[in-house]
C-alpha cells in the first residue's frame, strides 16, 4: 500500500513539473510540421471518419444503434480510445526513452508516464468539446447523468496511470514487453465495445467482455453521455474495476520502487 | 569543514550475461550470475565542501562509473555512498531535446531540475551569456555544432546552482577560451563553498582545476592526494606504461582485466542490494490476496442478484434452500410463519368461495367471495391475512388467498381459441350470445321472448337467466346489466382446455377451478361442473 501512496504523493508534489514537461512534449512533437499542433486533431478526425464510413455507412447501411445515430455512438467510444491507446503505448515506453535524460539528475522517474498521459489528455479534452458539439447538433443529452463524467475521467486516468507505471517499468527492463503492449492494444481495439454494442451478445458473453477494464470506461462514457445509468447501479462491475486498477497500481508501484534506481543498469 | 561526500568500501559490480534471457533470470533472482565485472571495487574516500577534486585514469579505469555513483545515477553494489547536497552531473549534451530551440531547452532543463518559473526567468540571461552561442539560441538544438551543444549543456548545469558539480569529460569539446571561462566559474563555485568533481583523462586539465586528485586504475583507487603528488606518480606510471613493448602492454592489461572479472559464486546479486530482494514474502501475500479479491469480484459479476447472493451468506451452504425460496414467492402456503408481516400486494381467492371475517379470530362471518376475486392484502398475522375489499377491512384464512398471479399464465387468449371447447349448439352462434354482454335485463328478456328460460337468484344473490336448451345462463349485476355468461357442458377433452389448465393465471386449491383472461373477458373454468364463465373485464 505504501508504495502506491508514495508514488501518488510524488505526482501531486511534482504536478507543475509534469504540466510544463507535458506542454513541452506536445510542442516538440509537432515542431517540424507546418500544421503543427493541428495534427493532434487531424489524425483522430481522419480515423473517425474512416471508421464511420466503413462501419457506420458500409456494414450497418447507416442504420442506427437503437435511437442513437451510429456516428454519435461511435464517437463516444472512439474519443476515449484515442486517449487510452496512445497513452498506454507511449506511456509504457516513457521510462525507456527518457531515462537517459533523466538519470543524469535527481528526477522522479515515476512522473514520466504522467507526463505522457497529461500530454495526451489535452488532446482528449479538446475532442470532448468536439463531441459535445456533435451531441448538441443531434440533440442528445445525458441530462443529470453528465455529472458522473468527472468520475469516469478520473477512473480512466487512474487506470491508465496504473497500467503505464507497471508497463513502463517492465518494458525498460524487458524490451519485448513494449512490442507486446502494442499488439495487445491493437487487439483491445476490437475486444472493447468501441464500434459495436455489447447488448447483441448473450448475457454470459457480455460479462466476459466486461472483464476488460477498458470496457468499463467505454461503457461508462456511453452511460453518461446517453444518460442511461449511474456508475453505482452496476456496483459489482465498479467493484471489479477498482480492484483491478488497484492491483495493477500496487504491482506497478512495487516494481517501480524496486527498479527505479537501476534502470540505467539495464540500458 | 563540512564533509560533503563519503565513500566507504564502495564497489560497483556488473553481471556479464551470455544471453539476454540470463539477465531476466537474474532479475527475479532465480539464478546467481556466474561472471561479474568489478567496474569499481572497494573505493573509500572523503571530500569536504569547497574542494575541487579531479579524477584521473586511463580508459576503463572506472572514472565514469565513479562519477555516476557520485551523481547517484546508479546505486553501488556494495558499500555506502553518503552525499550531502544536490549533485548535478554534466555530461556532453545530456538532457537536451534536439527539436527544441536553445531557449526552450534552457527552460526544459531548468524545469526538470525543479526550478520555478520565476527562477528560470532570472537565470536564463546568465545562461545565454555564458553559453555564448549568439543568434543560434533561437534555433533548434539539432542545428548546433557539438561545441555549442556542450557549451549550452554546461552553461545550464552550472547555473542551476547545484551543491556538487560533477563534470564528466564535458569540457573536452570546448575550445581554450571557453575552458578559461569554465575555470573562472569553478573558482567562483569554490568560493561559494561548493564541491566540484572534474573527471578527465587529461592530466593538464585536471591539474589546472583541482586541489586534490583521485587516480583510478582498473577499478581501484590507486592514489588520492594533493594534486602535485598524484600528478607526479601518474606521469611516472604513464611513462612506464608507454615504455613497455606491445606484448607486455597487452599482457599487463589482460592481467588487470581478469582480476576485475572474477568468478564469485557468493557475491550478492549485483542488481539488487545485499539484503533487500525485490520480492519479499509479505509483498507476494499482499498481491495474492488482492488477486483473490479481484477474481471474487469478477465472479460476482456473473451472479444475477449479487446483493441477495451476498446476503444469503456462504452460497454453497445455502444452495439447497434457494430454489424453494423462489417458488414460495407465489404461494403463501409455504411461507414461514412470522407474526405481523407487511405484504401490501394484490391477492386472489383460490377457493370456490372464501369467507371474510370481521375479526382476527375468524368468528364473525361477514361475507363470501367467489374464486379469483381480487383483494388487497395488507399484512399477515399468523395464519390470517388482513385484506381490503370494497374499501372495508376483513380477515380471512391465509389458505384461501394467493398473493399475485402466476406469471406464466395465459393472458392473450381470444374467444376464437376456445371454440373447440364449446358445446356444438353454442359454437355455431357464440358471437350472438356474447353480443348481449353488458346489455339491460329488459333488452334480453324481449330478445329471448319465446325461449324456454328460468329466472332465479344464485348464491351471490344475483339475478340469473338460464337457457337450458342452449346450456347457457346470464347473470346480472345490481344495475341489471348482463355481467357474466356461463356455459354448461364444456368439452373438457378439447386440446385447448388441457393446454390452458397448465398455464392458468390462478388455480384453486382443490385444483378444479382455473382463471385466465382475454383482452375483454375474465374467464373461469370449472372442471368439476364442466362450466366456463365469462365476465367482462372491469377495466
Amino acid at each position: 500500500m505504501t508504495p502506491v501512496l508514495r508514488i501518488f504523493k510524488e505526482q501531486i508534489v511534482n504536478f507543475p513539473l509534469i504540466f510544463r514537461l507535458a506542454m513541452y512534449d506536445i510542442k516538440g512533437q509537432y515542431q517540424m510540421h507546418y500544421l503543427g499542433i493541428l495534427w493532434q486533431f487531424i489524425n483522430p478526425l481522419i480515423q473517425i471518419s474512416v471508421y464511420w464510413f466503413i462501419f457506420g455507412l458500409g456494414l450497418r447501411q447507416g442504420s442506427t444503434t437503437g435511437d442513437i445515430p451510429f456516428i454519435v455512438y461511435l464517437l463516444i467510444g472512439m474519443i476515449p480510445w484515442f486517449f487510452i491507446s496512445p497513452s498506454i503505448t507511449q506511456g509504457s515506453n516513457s521510462v525507456y526513452t527518457k531515462v537517459n535524460l533523466v538519470s543524469k539528475m535527481k528526477f522522479p522517474v515515476s512522473i514520466l508516464p504522467s507526463i505522457t498521459i497529461l500530454g495526451n489528455l489535452v488532446n482528449f479534452l479538446f475532442m470532448m468539446v468536439l463531441l459535445t458539439i456533435v451531441l448538441v447538433v443531434y440533440g442528445i443529452s445525458g441530462g443529470w447523468y453528465l455529472i458522473q463524467l468527472p468520475y469516469y475521467i478520473f477512473s480512466l486516468l487512474v487506470l491508465i496511470y496504473g497500467i503505464t507505471l507497471f508497463s513502463s517499468t517492465v518494458s525498460a527492463i524487458i524490451r519485448d514487453y513494449q512490442l507486446m503492449v502494442q499488439s495487445v492494444m491493437r487487439m483491445m481495439f476490437f475486444l472493447t465495445p468501441i464500434f459495436w454494442t455489447i447488448n447483441t451478445f448473450p448475457e454470459k458473453v457480455q460479462t466476459i467482455i466486461k472483464l476488460n477494464p477498458l470496457a468499463y470506461i467505454i461503457i461508462g462514457f456511453r452511460d453518461t453521455f446517453l444518460g442511461r445509468s449511474w456508475f453505482f447501479e452496476d456496483w459489482t462491475y465498479t467493484l471489479y474495476f477498482w480492484l483491478f486498477t488497484f492491483l495493477v497500481l500496487v504491482i506497478g508501484a512495487i516494481l517501480h520502487e524496486n527498479f527505479k534506481n537501476k534502470f540505467v543498469d539495464y540500458l | 569543514m563540512k564533509r560533503v561526500v563519503k565513500f566507504t568500501n564502495v564497489s560497483k559490480q556488473y553481471s556479464l550475461f551470455k544471453k539476454k534471457s540470463d539477465q531476466l533470470l537474474d532479475i527475479f533472482a532465480f539464478k546467481k550470475p556466474t561472471k561479474t565485472f568489478n567496474a569499481v571495487s572497494n573505493v573509500s574516500f572523503e571530500v569536504f565542501e569547497g574542494e575541487a577534486v579531479g579524477i584521473i585514469g586511463t580508459n576503463g579505469s572506472g572514472k565514469s562509473t565513479l562519477s555516476n555513483l557520485l551523481a547517484q545515477v546508479i546505486p553501488p553494489t556494495r558499500g555506502s555512498v553518503e552525499i550531502n547536497g544536490e549533485p548535478t552531473l554534466v555530461a556532453i549534451s545530456a538532457g537536451l531535446n534536439n527539436h527544441l530551440t536553445g531557449y526552450e531547452n534552457i527552460e526544459l532543463k531548468c524545469l526538470m531540475h525543479g526550478l520555478s518559473k520565476s527562477e528560470i526567468k532570472e537565470v536564463t540571461p546568465a545562461i545565454v551569456e555564458f553559453a555564448d552561442i549568439g543568434e543560434f539560441i533561437d534555433q533548434p538544438i539539432k542545428s548546433y555544432s557539438s561545441g555549442m551543444k556542450a557549451r549550452l549543456g554546461f552553461a545550464i548545469s552550472v547555473h542551476i546552482k547545484p551543491d556538487i558539480l560533477i563534470i564528466d569529460e564535458a569540457l573536452s569539446v570546448g575550445d581554450s577560451t571557453f575552458h578559461q571561462k569554465c575555470v573562472d566559474k569553478f573558482k567562483e563555485f569554490k568560493a561559494e563553498g561548493k564541491t566540484i568533481f572534474f573527471i578527465s583523462h587529461s592530466l593538464a586539465q585536471v591539474k589546472s582545476i583541482s586541489d586534490r586528485i583521485i587516480w583510478m586504475s582498473h577499478g581501484q583507487l590507486e592514489m588520492f592526494d594533493d594534486k602535485e603528488t598524484v600528478s607526479q606518480a601518474y606521469t611516472k606510471y604513464i611513462d612506464w606504461f608507454n615504455k613497455l613493448d606491445k606484448n607486455e602492454k597487452r599482457d599487463f592489461k589482460q592481467n588487470k582485466l581478469t582480476e576485475q572479472m572474477k568468478i564469485d559464486p557468493f557475491s550478492p546479486d549485483p542488481l539488487h542490494g545485499k539484503t533487500k530482494g525485490p520480492f519479499r514474502i509479505r509483498t507476494y501475500l499482499q498481491i495474492l490476496s488482492m488477486l483473490i479479491l479481484l477474481i471474487g469480484s469478477g465472479a460476482l459479476m456473473f451472479v444475477e442478484n449479487p446483493g441477495d447472493y451476498l446476503k444469503s451468506g456462504i452460497p454453497l451452504l445455502k444452495a439447497e434452500e434457494k430454489p424453494s425460496e423462489s417458488i414460495s414467492k407465489g404461494t403463501p402456503n409455504d411461507e414461514k410463519t412470522s407474526s405481523d408481516e407487511v405484504i401490501s400486494e394484490r391477492g386472489y381467492v383460490v377457493e370456490r368461495t372464501a369467507s371474510l371475517y370481521d375479526d382476527g379470530d375468524l368468528n364473525q362471518l361477514s361475507t363470501e367471495l367467489p374464486f379469483a376475486t381480487s383483494v388487497f392484502v395488507k399484512k399477515r398475522i399468523d395464519d390470517t391475512y388482513l385484506v381490503v375489499y370494497n374499501d372495508n377491512e376483513y380477515y380471512l384464512n391465509s389458505k384461501s388467498i394467493q398473493i399475485g398471479l402466476n406469471e406464466e399464465g395465459v393472458k392473450d387468449l381470444t374467444l376464437g381459441d376456445l371454440e373447440p371447447a364449446f358445446p356444438d349448439t353454442f359454437a355455431s352462434s357464440y358471437e350472438y350470445f356474447f353480443a348481449f354482454m353488458n346489455k339491460d335485463m329488459d333488452e334480453l328478456e324481449s330478445s329471448f321472448d319465446g325461449f324456454e328460460r328460468s329466472k332465479e337468484k344464485d348464491e351471490l344473490s344475483r339475478v340469473v337467466f338460464e337457457f337450458p336448451d342452449d346450456g347457457i345462463s346470464y347473470a346480472f349485476n345490481e344495475n341489471k346489466k348482463a355481467e357474466t355468461i356461463k356455459l354448461l357442458n364444456v368439452n373438457l377433452s378439447a386440446d385447448i382446455i388441457s393446454s390452458l389448465t397448465q398455464d392458468s393465471l390462478l388455480l384453486s386449491s382443490d385444483k378444479e377451478l382455473y382463471y385466465f383472461t382475454t383482452a375483454d373477458y375474465d374467464i373461469f373454468l370449472d372442471e368439476e361442473k364442466k362450466t366456463l364463465t365469462f365476465k367482462l373485464n372491469s377495466e
